[in-house]
């Protein structure tokens, strides 16, 4: 269970690259998160790390920089860069349904209503506030249904909310520009509002919902590479649709569970897939499972395909995706709008300890997580470097008192990071947040590899 | 001779009848024959044939078959028509003093944390908060009492003390104690199996003989072994026959099959009376409040809460837990468990049997760690009744002898003497150099056994090995797992200095496959 993920692709293929003229002993590369990837990169023997204005042969940049640099950079045919200039078409929720619904028309009308059907794996869907009459419609037709509204740009279950009643939807049209909407941005945020699964599958009572990641070398042709162990993020409490307003509940993205007041740290609320897998196939034997499995396939092959002719292709992107899958009563996978891995809820690189409750934990576990806000990215740099760190505290028990307090200070996302060095009896954990009161929404946070 | 077998068969043949009298099965039975009576095949000339035929075609035979079986491998053949029942319990009169003193300790404990925190033993709850716990029945998880006055009555290292200090009063072997005879913490002389027995017994786990665990990994074509075993299984399923079962799981079982399978095995059928059973528990649960409901949840809390993957079925964890706990059915068992059930009195009555009760009412004072039998089975069972069936079964077949002091083979003391005398066997250096460095294995992997490796293999390693252990019947093969672990990391345990370093080389097991390890140690070391 120690598969660093993006190791093993990157690692092969960026050797190959070199140029023949200036045989180097080493790839340059660039990092512009401070997560995971960096370490990763870090560790890899024979890659260097570029400082800021260094040439580079492997940039795993952030998409501002992309959106601004992109077009005006040069790259050399050997160089790699971890995002497609219109990576939003897959990525933005209004987009990806948009590109869906086109790619569904395409294939009805080249290959018939059956063949079409294939393609029905993302909930109806609407933008809004383009679509809303369209999304009207919809919900006079199926009344009583529970609907979701999300906010197009924006990820770990900020904004979300479910409803029941239009009336519900028009206050919130009414309201205006909502408290953590940007106080600098003009133009309206977009929404998307789709079918609330009402039935999902559940595990010891417990809603979750599946990561899977799929990495994308190139899109004319199509190559693509799926990961095998994705995994199944639990909700931290019981399922049950009396209380709607309970995003704990609800909302599987670790990041939200996280604030939830039950939330243990040590608990981690994720199962490897491989070990979900063993669990369906015990439950409902293996073809099922081959079946869901086979299925979720396709929704990686059809959602790729639908945005094939419309991405911009270009011999040096290639990009990380993390599909989010639910899983309904009957064993239907759902797709529940991908994001790119700019912004992750939670990498674990290797397993937690077993047996019990002991803390000792092999060299080198992690959890850690890592959250960026694309849209407010922006405006926080200058600030993220003012990072306050609030304490280092060397215990459990430390860490949740603290967060009591801060967090009462300090409103945003909390990130709780712990490394687990060597030795047995070794634990340090570090809590750190960003508190500055004039960013809006939530916060960026910095995680740590420890003590340096 | 002959007459000596005669005697002993047909006192089993008697006892087994007895025992099985008056079962639910008794009764079907009798009904399945009574109705068969309108059948036109049944002839009154031929009665008895007819019937018995009936009950052959009709699938009856085999059900009686299975449970026939289920009473031959859960209790043990009796001895001699006059050997007191204590013999059945524990034939070594040593063995039964040292179970009884202990026993006495944990009573002690338990008594007294009840009386520092003034709790009672049990106690009727109110109306208000009987409805309360039936709403949240299927969410108890999301209870969270105040748990931090209690303590685990005990937990596995004091209970390897007093194994270590356990000594045979008849046994004078006239040696000194010197390095050769005194290395390990075990110091009773009971038989325990060497290789060569270990593989004729586990003949099966054998290099020529097909396994999963081993030869349905992703490399090798299922031709060759995965597709014919899972047709085997599935076809031992349509047969409903026990004893083909237990054979078969031998080898593994098919993800897909095992939960049937086990249930096979351990004849469980999940009737219309065991449901309702399980239910008449849950209701003792709603109306009557345990101390040891609280011991309980503080285990589930500390253990399997806490666990990566069995924290999703925390739920599941108290609803057989508690309700294992008042289930009376359980203290059949300790007719054959050396241990007995502690006794209780209602208030104001002490020393007055008429008032005596038993304390749980199951008679299981649950230790650190006892939530851990049940968390692999909510991987297989989903129905709480048949959950809570299956864990008792196997609780009152295997996992009692983990924590009780007896001489039986499955039983704690010998897994842990067989353990040392393998790795004192096959591996002198390495257990001179940690006898050396004050880390004792037994120290280490005493947890493991205890525990049968619950929470510290991964869950399908797990369940594999569990496989093996209904397949044979007997729990010797954790101890050959233990000496395994511990061949597989010689190399490094070789180099630790301590035992803290020892332990880190051995902390997390979670990578091991378990199959492959068996098969080196038993069959392919060079002895």
């Amino acid at each position: 269970m120690a598969k660093n993920k993006n190791a093993g692709h990157k690692g092969s293929y960026g050797y190959q690259k070199l140029k023949e003229r200036e045989p180097r002993a080493c790839i340059r590369f660039k990092c512009a998160l401070p997560n995971t990837i960096l370490d990763i990169l870090r560790r890899r023997p024979g890659w260097v790390e570029v400082k800021e204005e260094g040439e580079w042969d492997f940039y795993w940049c952030d998409v501002s920089w992309l959106r601004e640099n992109f077009d005006h950079t040069y790259m050399d045919e050997h160089v790699r860069i971890c995002h497609f200039r219109n990576h939003y078409e897959l990525t933005r929720k209004n987009y990806i349904v948009k590109n869906l619904k086109r790619f569904r028309k395409q294939i009805e009308r080249e290959a018939g209503k059956l063949e079409a059907t294939k393609c029905d794996f993302f909930p109806k869907t609407f933008e809004m506030p383009s679509e809303y009459h369209l999304f009207v419609e919809e919900f006079r037709k199926n009344p009583g249904i529970t609907w979701i509204m999300k906010p197009v740009a924006r990820s770990q279950g900020r904004g979300i909310f479910l409803f029941r009643k239009l009336k519900d939807v028009i206050d919130w049209r009414k309201d205006g520009v909502r408290t953590d909407d940007q106080k600098d941005e003009t133009q309206v945020e977009n929404y998307v509002a789709q079918c609330y699964i009402e039935n999902p599958y559940l595990i010891g009572g417990r809603k979750f919902d599946l990561r899977v990641y799929v990495l994308v070398m190139s899109y004319i042709p199509l190559k693509a590479w799926l990961y095998r162990d994705g995994f199944a993020r639990f909700s931290n409490t019981r399922f049950t649709l009396s209380s709607i307003d309970d995003h704990y509940v609800h909302l599987t993205n670790v990041a939200v569970q996280k604030t939830a007041p039950d939330y243990d740290p040590e608990k981690g609320c994720k199962w490897m897939i491989q070990r979900f897998r063993q669990y369906l196939t015990a439950k409902h034997g293996a073809e099922v499972v081959e079946t869901l499995f086979a299925e979720m396939d396709n929704i990686f092959i059809k959602s790729l395909q639908s945005v094939q002719k419309v991405i911009i292709s270009d011999k040096h992107c290639f990009e990380l995706y993390g599909y989010d899958i639910l899983i309904d009563q009957d064993l239907k996978p759902e797709f529940d709008a991908g994001a790119t891995l700019t912004a992750v809820e939670t990498v674990t690189l290797s397993s937690d300890t077993r047996g019990g409750s002991s803390k000792t934990g092999p060299a080198g576990v992690w959890t850690f997580s890592f959250s960026a806000d694309r849209d407010t990215r922006t405006n926080l740099k200058g600030k993220v470097q003012r990072e306050q760190c609030i304490s280092a505290v060397k215990s459990t028990q430390q860490l949740l008192r603290v967060s009591d307090v801060t967090r009462k200070q300090c409103p945003g996302l909390w990130i709780y990071a712990q490394h687990r060095s060597g030795g047995p009896n070794e634990q340090q954990q570090a809590l750190f947040a960003s508190s500055s009161a004039s960013c809006v929404g939530d916060l960026t946070l910095v995680c740590t590899r420890g003590w340096e | 001779m002959m007459l000596e077998q005669d005697t002993g068969l047909s006192l089993a043949i008697a006892q087994i009848v007895q025992r099985l009298k008056g079962s639910s099965l008794h009764s079907q039975l009798e009904r399945q024959a009574r109705g068969s009576l309108h059948k036109p095949e049944i002839k009154l000339e031929s009665l008895k044939e007819d019937i018995k035929e009936f009950l052959k075609t009709s699938g009856w035979e085999k059900r009686l078959q299975n449970a026939v079986y289920s009473e031959l491998n859960v209790f043990p053949s009796p001895c001699h028509p006059a050997a007191p029942p204590e013999h059945m319990k524990e034939p070594l009169v040593y063995m039964r003093k040292a179970q009884g003193s202990w026993e006495k300790r944990i009573l002690k404990s338990l008594n007294s944390m009840c009386t520092e925190l003034s709790i009672p033993l049990a106690r009727k709850r109110p109306i208000g908060e009987q409805k309360e716990l039936l709403n949240k029945w299927n969410e108890m998880g999301t209870d969270e009492p105040d748990l931090s006055l209690f303590r685990p009555v005990y937990a596995p290292k004091d209970f390897l003390e007093v194994l270590m200090n356990l000594r045979n009063p008849n046994y004078e072997n006239g040696d000194q104690p010197s390095f050769r005879n005194h290395l390990g913490l075990i110091q009773v002389p009971l038989k325990v199996k060497d290789i060569p027995e270990l593989k004729d017994y586990f003949s099966e786990l054998g290099l020529n003989t097909g396994q999963l665990g081993i030869d349905d990994s992703t490399q090798v074509p299922p031709e060759l072994f995965e597709n014919e075993h899972v047709r085997v299984g599935q076809t031992v399923l349509t047969e409903q026959d026990s004893a083909a079962a237990q054979q078969y799981v031998r080898q593994g079982c098919p993800t897909a099959l095992r939960a049937e399978l086990w249930a096979l095995i351990l004849n469980i059928s999940n009737q219309p009376e065991d449901i309702l059973y399980y239910e008449q528990l849950k209701s003792n649960v709603i109306q009557h409040d345990l101390l040891v409901d609280s011991l309980i949840y503080k285990d589930v809390k500390l253990t399997a809460s806490n666990d990566d993957y069995y924290f999703v079925f925390e739920d599941y964890l108290y609803q057989v837990l508690l309700c294992f706990s008042r289930d009376t059915s359980v203290l059949e068992h300790f007719s054959y468990n050396s241990a007995t059930p502690p006794k209780s009195y209602i208030r104001g009555k002490l020393g007055m049997e008429e008032y005596a009760v038993f304390y749980p009412p199951n008679g299981v004072i649950p230790f650190h760690g006892f939530s851990m039998y049940v968390a692999p089975l909510c991987f297989l069972y989903h129905e709480p009744s048949k959950l809570y069936q299956i864990f008792r079964e196997m609780y009152v077949r295997f996992f009692f002898r983990l924590h009780s002091i007896s001489s039986h083979p499955s039983g704690i003391v010998s897994l842990c003497l067989l353990f040392e005398t393998l790795l004192q066997t096959h591996l002198p250096q390495l257990f001179y150099h940690l006898r050396e460095i004050g880390a004792q294995p037994l120290r280490i992997s005493f947890k493991w056994m205890v525990r049968a490796f619950s929470g510290y293999l991964a869950t399908d390693q797990l369940l594999l090995l569990w496989d093996r252990i209904l397949g044979y019947n007997s729990l010797e093969i954790l101890a050959v797992l233990a000496a395994a672990v511990f061949a597989f990391r010689a190399v490094n345990l070789m180099e630790v200095t301590s035992l803290a370093a020892a332990e880190a080389v051995l902390a997390d097991l979670s990578t091991l496959k378990v199959m492959p390890l068996l098969q080196i140690f038993l069959f392919a070391t060079v002895t």
